[in-house]
């Protein structure tokens, strides 16, 4: 599993911000297009690209995109 | 008004309200987390225990409580305000897996499509609840600017017999979840 990747695949969910400044360190819960939708695009790509089940406690537990990287690893290792 | 039946969906499943629920729907509608997006709270249990009571009396108004599949309440959701071929869906509130909230919204759009046998739902969103209004705004056409309980609020009108693309979308993942949890169930 490679962070960079995951973030490219975190840009291609997003449909209104501006895919330069995502970053490992990007706050995705502040993004203004974060919703209940988004939350459920990125359970099904999480689910699809790695198989891994995330919560929506994952979600709230997770700051940045690359801690929400972290907690996908943690949970398929 | 009491819709007798339960509507079932794969993650969720709704029922009418009941007098039972009036300390949890008050809860839900006061805990600080929901108060941005949730209207007028009621001034007490007993206010909101009244509200159900007259809710239930009142024809073409719906007001359910959203289940998860361990028969959990999580949420609640109501249709009301019925004009013509048009009703307005709100009093939402949930506190679920993404999956449970956005089938909570498919659901209650069946049932006003399916069951009412309406055309069109409207709903309000207030102006500073800045991420629910992203969602509405890909899924419904915006009507107008309007005032609700001394807020700036947007109303939306999304209609029901188009096929809609983020609702076959979201009804496309959600079976896709659906059966990949179904499939590790029963391993």
């Amino acid at each position: 599993m490679e962070l960079g990747t995951f973030i490219q695949q975190f840009i291609e969910l997003l449909e209104e911000s501006d895919a330069e400044q995502i970053s490992a360190s990007t706050r995705f819960h502040e993004l203004d297009e974060y919703s209940s939708l988004l939350a459920l695009t990125i359970v099904a790509m999480v689910d699809e690209e790695y198989d891994v089940a995330i919560k929506a406690e994952d979600l709230r537990k997770a700051q940045t995109i690359e801690d929400l990287f972290n907690i996908i690893k943690e949970k398929k290792a | 008004m009491v819709y007798p039946e339960v509507i079932h969906g794969m993650f969720v499943d709704l029922r009418s309200i009941t007098l039972d629920d009036a300390e949890f729907s008050y809860n839900i509608r006061a805990d600080k987390r929901n108060r941005d997006t949730v209207g007028q709270l009621a001034p007490s249990l007993e206010a909101q225990r009244d509200f159900i009571r007259r809710q239930m009396q009142e024809p073409n108004d719906y007001y359910f409580v959203v289940l998860n599949k361990k028969g959990e309440r999580i949420g609640l959701i109501g249709a009301y305000n019925l004009q013509g071929d048009m009703i307005e869906v709100g009093r939402e509130v949930i506190v679920g897996e993404p999956t449970e909230s956005m089938e909570t919204e498919l659901l209650i759009n069946d049932f006003c499509r399916n069951v009412l046998n309406l055309k069109r739902t409207c709903g309000v969103v207030y102006s500073n609840n800045v991420h629910h209004l992203n969602e509405v705004k890909k899924k419904n056409t915006f009507i107008k600017s309007v005032q609700r309980g001394g807020h700036e609020a947007m109303l939306f009108e999304f209609d029901l017999q188009s096929e809609n693309q983020i609702e076959s979308k979201i009804r496309k993942m959600l079976k896709l979840l659906y059966k990949k949890q179904q499939h590790l169930n029963s391993l």
